[in-house]
């Protein structure tokens, strides 16, 4: 491992590296924050009085 | 009240999974188990691909393969994925098709981004250049493109079923582009090496360099399983939230 | 169907029509070229088979906006949807149209376009054949492209991005059968042949596809 570093390569294969990680950490944070963000909006029109079956709708809101 | 099929006849199958419901669930289940094993995979992968050797034509940049040539896998097969999805929503009409189409393209437009950045990486000590307008990187590049273009024609369109089968067309016209990837390195004489691994017979890659790619490849399909799944749940998700929207507006109307 | 096609053509070389347009937006290109590249004769003549291409596909796409949209706005495209002649027959002759009006008449002043960019008499022949070939298969992408977007505000742009990444093939191959007729080791017809086979390819893929999203787009 040690005969990695200080090659005149070291900064290719680094930013590879780097750039690999943040590229598939970006997808996997975007998918993420996507389904917290749209549980959020769900659960708030939720509860708002809305329902997804095809049960009555309560009052309608304003 | 309405006789719930499900309990009568279980449908088997891609049928079974067509209830979002049903899919939701199973997303549920399958998510951490996928995710568990994608990183166990970049563990090994990534311990393998450090602590292989040099390979004597191209010294300590070839790991930089064990990145770049999963990550241009994986470009194709998500695109490749799409167009399953494609021919779903246009032959057989699975409700779910569209999702899985949709859902692929941010995930295949990152790979394909990440394998054009790694591979001018990789380029810029092996052949001295950032960029060579070959076929094989241009393609690739065409790739990238054609998935920014479909990203864009999902959203310009709101009704889901136009869009549904209007992006369909379009993902089944550009996989051509998906054969002339592949080929081109055999078509012309290009910069890029030509295929090691996936060609009829037995790769010519030797064993140690083999292993760790081939794991590494797992790992990055494992990831992408793992991301389509929920990204196909975020667009279920959304179109839940759409049509309560759209519920919403109208309750306010009446 | 020579009626759809004397009536495209007729539309397209009226003065709101796109024939003349496409025709000064080639010139400009084609002009400007020299000015940015600069008095080397050498590098002009070299990227002169470029020049030709990118301006006819550039061309080519500011025309194809126009394919479906006139039809479109007036209604014509629903009676033309529900005629007994089938609908990919009518786009294919739509295309036609506008090739005929579009890249027919880039093709024909390449001779004198490529004076302007210091082209010699055999490249300018290749250029000629290449894009004769060539500009079809725009014409039949281009279809597709206008068919999928003919409903949507701003559609001119993602008309483009969909379009051109399936064109950058065609240019490929176009401009390397340029060059290879040129240069003496390479040889010119592999490239010249494949720009053919995907004019034709499209020739049947294209029109088919756009009939189908057409029909889609008006559900």
């Amino acid at each position: 491992m040690s005969e990695i570093f200080g090659t005149k390569y070291f900064g290719f294969i680094a930013s590879s590296f780097a750039v690999t990680f943040a590229v598939l950490a970006l997808m996997v944070i975007w998918v993420l924050m996507t389904y917290s963000k749209r549980k959020r909006e769900l659960a708030r029109l939720e509860n708002a009085g809305l329902k997804r079956a095809s049960s009555k709708t309560g009052a309608s809101k304003s | 009240m309405s006789i719930d099929t499900n309990t009568i006849v279980a449908p088997k199958g891609l049928t079974a999974l067509a209830n979002p419901t049903r899919f939701l669930a199973l997303v549920k289940m399958l998510v951490p188990w996928l995710a568990v094993i994608t990183v166990v995979l970049f563990g090994i992968g990534l311990w393998m691909g450090f602590s292989v050797a040099d390979d004597y034509q191209q010294g300590r940049t070839v790991r930089i393969m064990f990145v770049h040539v999963p990550a241009v896998w994986l470009a194709m097969g998500a695109y490749m994925t799409m167009v399953s999805g494609a021919l779903g929503v246009l032959v057989w009409r699975h409700p779910l098709a569209d999702v899985a189409a949709r859902a692929a393209a941010p995930l295949g437009a990152g790979f394909t981004f990440l394998g054009l950045v790694t591979g001018s990486i990789w380029g810029r000590p092996m052949w001295g250049t950032w960029w060579v307008w070959d076929a094989r990187l241009t393609s690739f590049l065409v790739l990238l493109i054609i998935y920014l273009g479909l990203m864009a024609l999902w959203n310009s369109i709101e009704e889901p079923a136009k869009s549904a089968r209007m992006a369909a067309v379009v993902v089944l016209v550009g996989a051509i582009n998906i054969p002339i990837i592949k080929f081109s390195v055999e078509w012309f004489t290009t910069l890029h090496q030509s295929a090691s691994v996936t060609r009829l017979g037995a790769p010519t890659m030797s064993a140690e360099f083999l292993y760790p790619l081939l794991i590494m490849g797992l790992a990055f399909l494992f990831l992408f399983l793992t991301l389509h799944l929920m990204a196909m749940r975020n667009e279920i998700l959304r179109r839940q939230i759409r049509s309560l929207q759209r519920r919403a507006a109208r309750e306010v109307l009446k | 169907m020579i009626a759809l096609l004397k009536r495209d053509i007729r539309l397209a070389l009226r003065s709101g029509g796109g024939a003349a347009t496409a025709l000064l937006f080639y010139l400009a290109v084609v002009v400007a070229m020299p000015f940015a590249v600069g008095p080397n004769q050498e590098l002009l003549s070299t990227i002169g088979g470029a020049t030709l291409w990118i301006g006819a596909l550039l061309a080519g796409l500011l025309g194809l906006e126009r394919l479906f949209q006139a039809d479109f706005d007036d209604g014509s495209l629903d009676q033309m949807m529900m005629s007994p002649v089938p609908l990919a027959g009518q786009v294919f002759v739509k295309c036609a149209a506008h090739w005929l009006v579009t890249g027919l008449p880039l093709t024909l002043v390449v001779p004198v376009f490529g004076i302007f960019l210091g082209m010699d008499s055999i490249t300018i022949q290749a250029a000629m054949a290449t894009l004769l070939v060539g500009t079809p298969a725009i014409s039949f992408i281009g279809a597709l492209g206008a068919a999928v977007t003919v409903s949507l505000p701003r559609g001119g742009l993602l008309l483009s991005v969909l379009v051109l990444p399936l064109c950058i093939p065609i240019l490929i191959f176009g401009v390397g059968a340029i060059r290879a007729a040129v240069t003496e080791p390479d040889p010119f017809l592999p490239p010249f042949l494949l720009v053919s086979a995907i004019s034709l390819f499209f020739a049947v893929l294209g029109p088919l596809a756009a009939a189908f999203a057409l029909r889609q787009g008006m559900d």
